[in-house]
């Protein structure tokens, strides 16, 4: 019997190109099927990863930036960090909704935030 | 013609062996340009979790002729890090089929929304289970 020939496969994969780019669109899209959850946590955790490092290195900066004007200006606001917090809540929240994030998962991010 | 949304499936099987069922209701589906299927691997899990992928050319004589005609062309899309990453997920003892095919009834409508100067806004898959959640929620 005539057979095709066999394919050459790329090394890489098309799993890892979507989950790249629902974090690069800052979505993780629910998929249906274990594999797709898996990977949407896998996404999300890329995306809190990415979101404490920018977080870490905007206080660092921060640090700097208040070392620096710490002689001619006051402290930012703590209304502000307030702020912060609230919209980092509420995407967290979005998150859960959305699915993304499980009860648990929500809720200790909650905490962590909270500083419980 | 353009290309629609591809959708990556990994259909299970205890054993070795693939139904051909599955075969006959790919081929219904692709007979009726409702689905293209553009790319298939096996992958099959040992008890030991030994991990193989067989290519659609080195199946047996039977299995080759049930799922050759399913086939439109074997794109080599599904790539060593999907095998290996399909391959962990597996259950040991198990054998999943690979699938990659593309919705041309989603192609067709893809071209006349752009031929008739409109884009597609947004697009997302709903996972039966939510749908199922929310329409028992709704009641």
């Amino acid at each position: 019997m005539f057979r095709r020939g066999v394919v050459v496969r790329r090394p890489g994969g098309l799993l890892g190109t979507i989950a790249r780019t629902a974090v690069v669109a800052g979505t993780a899209t629910a998929v249906s099927g274990a594999m797709g959850r898996r990977q949407d946590r896998r996404a999300q955790e890329q995306v809190l990863a990415q979101q404490q490092e920018a977080e870490q290195q905007a206080a660092q900066q921060q640090a700097y930036a208040q070392q620096a004007a710490a002689q001619y200006a006051p402290p930012p606001a703590p209304a502000q960090q307030q702020d912060d917090l609230v919209s980092r809540i509420q995407e967290l929240s979005r998150l859960h909704e959305a699915g993304a994030l499980s009860d648990a998962e929500f809720s200790a991010a909650k905490t962590k935030l909270l500083g419980g | 013609m353009s290309r629609g949304a591809v959708d990556f499936v990994v259909v299970e099987f205890p054993g070795n062996t693939i139904s051909g069922k599955v075969a006959e209701q790919l081929r219904e589906l692709a007979d009726r340009d409702i689905i293209k299927v553009i790319d298939m691997v096996f992958v099959t899990k040992d008890a030991d979790g030994t991990v193989t992928a067989t290519e659609l050319p080195h199946l047996d004589d039977e299995s080759y002729a049930g799922f050759d005609r399913v086939v439109q062309s074997l794109d080599g899309l599904i790539g060593a890090d999907d095998i290996g990453e399909v391959g962990a997920d597996l259950e040991p003892g198990t054998t999943a089929c690979v699938l990659l095919f593309e919705h041309m009834w989603a192609t067709w409508l893809k071209d006349a929304i752009d031929g008739s100067g409109g884009r597609i806004h947004r697009l997302e898959r709903i996972p039966a289970e939510v749908i199922e959640e929310a329409a028992a929620a709704a009641v």
